[in-house]
């Protein structure tokens, strides 16, 4: 082999790896000291050791912060996928009338993008004229128009449905629900992919073998879509640590009142770049970076043993 | 066990086409019944029709003298061997053969004891403990047949189930499953597009075109009485040869040629021949011989245009003429040269006359009739 064919590829990978050396590995070296100082902006900083870590770790609005992320990331992997993978089924049965609409229906806030997302949701979250506050309140005065079930007694008022504080005090539902809007049909996408693998035979042969619809279900189909399952998982996972956007832009302050939205990266955010403390935002970074390589791990090594097993 | 009849079933997929047409059949227990067919004629439809995973169009589908029409598949006490296996891939061979039986609610221990008694019957006792992707073709083929013997059902149904497999294999276990039916003796439908399959396993073929049923019998049968010309170019290896050509009093003139065969009186009128008609003159391969012996036939001279030995037995392909040739199987110690000329016999009683189109009927038969 002549030297310049072996010299050949990493030319061809160069424009790839200088960018990431440049915008990604280097960063991740200054890092490490970064999380040992403190700064006051880019130029100020003194040595202070391992406090940030410390810091973190006392600070009632870092686990805020965590506690929040976590219940964000339940609420995608408990509440959005299972909903992507019964929309997925649904749209996999053989005859559905107009498939590829729902399929662009549901896969279209990919398309218009985050930030349109964001914003949407937050107009239609709002108190008085929001969406969903009308809505609600439209719905209460039918069933308060129901005679018997006295629904007066039970509900609240039209003003104080018409006033749920959905970006203010209950920010991680209202995250959770647009987070939903927004990813639930590109989750979908991914389990229908899966599902349209699974051979129709083995549904029959199960069938044939008299398994009901909901055994077939677990004992056949969830298994063959497992590895793509998996995948999913893992990716909402990640995807879920790292929320900020949406919460940056939908609410009020970034946070919502009393941080009932503040998230990880968000409070990384704005310790670095609104207080300028980049150390401390750095050490926050860390702390995520373990989480998510956390994550992965264990989701490897439950794969290894159910490879044995 | 149990017997199977259809009557009537038609199968459309769509309005303007129905891909099974009037499938009248009558499956006695006990019987291995193939259908046989070329490839897109309704076989796997008509199968799964029996199965419940296809719906009846029109017509009936009795087991055991019980229309089940609107019986789910899990009720009709069938089981059913696919094509590509369809063994649960994530399940093992152990689970696989016992899955059936644990959804009925059998007793562990039954479940575990018929699910060593089938792998015992095939062979399958060191790879239990395995999954489907650790199997060969053969061994994943075994395993499908494991998971239907083990449930015990009324009727089999098989898929073209050796398709996948390599010829040898494909061999070995056709002789199996005969072996296998005659020992457990149920009744089996079983669907291939491979005559050679159809004639060795089946009681009976149904050979099947078009979405419809060509003819119903016994191997023997179906290959000395074709009743039409699609069925005798379907079943034998190598193909029949068919010449098409016009009767001129008790001659037949193939088309486009000069030769001229002669035919006998006694031809003529078994047959039912008419002079001027046009048809087609069908011989098996197998039935052209070397002039010479005594048994009464045409006697033709012909050039040999291209020889195949396979040590026991020569194909050669003999021309009458440019543009009229057959083909014919010989057993030969002596493989003629390419160019010689040999003289050969048409007997009389291998010759079959058809109306001279696709589907044409056979001459000179009554028809068979068949269920
Ligand atoms: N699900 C379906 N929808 C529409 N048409 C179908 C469907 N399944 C089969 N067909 C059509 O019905 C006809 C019969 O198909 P079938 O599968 O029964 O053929 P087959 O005899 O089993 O052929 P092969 O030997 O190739 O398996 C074919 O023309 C096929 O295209
Ligand atoms: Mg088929």
């Amino acid at each position: 082999m002549s030297t310049g064919s072996r010299v050949k590829p990493y030319l061809f990978l160069a424009p790839f790896l200088i960018l990431f050396v440049v915008f990604t590995v280097v960063p991740l070296f200054q890092a490490v000291p970064l999380a040992t100082h403190h700064t006051f902006g880019p130029d100020a900083s003194t040595y202070v050791g391992f406090e940030k870590f410390a810091q973190a770790f006392s600070d009632a609005r870092f686990w805020k912060a965590l506690r929040n992320t976590l219940v964000f990331t339940a609420g995608s992997v408990f509440i959005q996928l299972p909903i992507a993978l019964g929309l997925a089924l649904m749209l996999n049965r053989k005859r559905v009338m107009g498939r590829g609409v729902f399929r662009l229906l549901f896969f279209s806030p990919q398309l218009v993008g985050l930030v349109f997302v964001a914003v949407l949701a937050s107009v239609m979250f709002q108190k008085q004229k929001g969406l969903v506050n009308t809505a609600i309140a439209g719905g209460a005065d039918m069933l308060r128009s129901i005679p018997l079930i006295n629904a007066n007694a039970w509900l609240p008022t039209t003003s104080e449905l018409l006033n749920t504080p959905w970006l203010e005090s209950l920010a991680m539902r209202t995250l959770i629900i647009s987070a939903l809007w927004m990813y639930a049909g590109f989750n979908m996408i991914y389990f229908l992919a899966a599902l349209q693998n699974v051979p129709s035979e083995l549904e029959e042969a199960a069938m044939i073998d008299g398994a009901g619809p909901v055994r077939r279900f677990f004992a056949v189909v969830l298994p063959s879509i497992r590895p793509v399952a998996v995948f999913v998982v893992l990716l909402s996972i990640i995807g879920s640590i790292q929320v900020f956007e949406l919460a940056y832009i939908m609410l009020p302050e970034g946070v919502g009142m009393q941080d009932s939205g503040l998230t990880l990266v968000t409070y990384l955010f704005k310790n670095g770049f609104e207080i300028g403390d980049l150390g401390y935002a750095t050490a926050i970074g860390w702390l995520i970076a373990v989480i998510l390589s956390a994550t992965a791990i264990t989701q490897r090594l439950v794969n290894r043993q159910e490879a044995h097993a | 066990m149990a017997n199977v009849k259809l009557s009537g079933v038609w199968k459309y997929y769509s309005e303007e086409a129905a891909a099974v047409q009037d499938v009248k059949l009558s499956i006695d227990s006990g019987e291995f019944i193939v259908l046989v067919g070329p490839s897109g004629c309704g076989k796997s439809t008509t199968l799964r029709m029996i199965a419940g995973l296809e719906s009846i169009s029109k017509g009936e589908i009795e087991i055991n003298g019980k229309v089940v029409n609107n019986v789910q598949p899990k009720d009709r006490d069938i089981a059913m061997v696919f094509q590509n296996y369809a063994l649960y891939p994530h399940m093992t061979v152990e689970k696989n053969i016992g899955f059936a039986l644990k959804i009925s609610g059998m007793d562990k221990n039954e479940i575990k004891r018929r699910v060593l008694n089938t792998s015992s019957i095939l062979g399958l006792d060191d790879l239990l403990r395995r999954k489907p992707g650790a199997l060969s073709g053969g061994q994943r083929q075994r395993v499908a047949l494991g998971r239907a013997i083990a449930r015990d059902p009324a009727v089999y149904l098989f898929d073209e189930p050796l398709s996948n497999l390599d010829a040898k294999l494909r061999v070995t276990m056709r002789s199996e499953l005969k072996a296998l039916h005659r020992r457990l003796g149920t009744t089996t439908v079983y669907v291939t597009h491979d005559q050679e399959e159809a004639m060795t396993l089946g009681s009976r073929l149904v050979v099947m075109a078009g979405g419809k049923v060509q003819q119903i019998g016994t191997p023997l049968d179906v290959y000395n009485n074709p009743v039409n010309r699609f069925v005798a170019s379907f079943v034998g290896s190598p193909t029949m040869n068919f010449i098409e050509g016009t009767i001129e009093g008790e001659t037949f003139s193939p088309e486009n040629s000069a030769v001229k065969i002669p035919l006998t009186a006694q031809i003529i009128d078994a047959n039912a021949l008419q002079s001027g008609q046009k048809l087609c003159l069908g011989i098996r391969p197998q039935s052209v011989t070397l002039a010479g012996d005594a048994t009464p036939g045409i006697e033709l001279d012909t050039t040999v245009e291209l020889t195949e030995p396979m040590g026991d037995r020569v194909d050669l392909r003999l021309g009458l003429d440019e543009s009229t040739q057959i083909l014919a199987r010989m057993p030969m110690n002596e493989v003629p040269a390419n160019g010689a000329s040999l003289r050969v016999k048409l007997p009389h009683e291998g010759m079959m006359f058809f109306e001279a189109t696709e589907f044409g009927k056979r001459l000179g038969r009554e028809p068979v009739a068949s269920t």
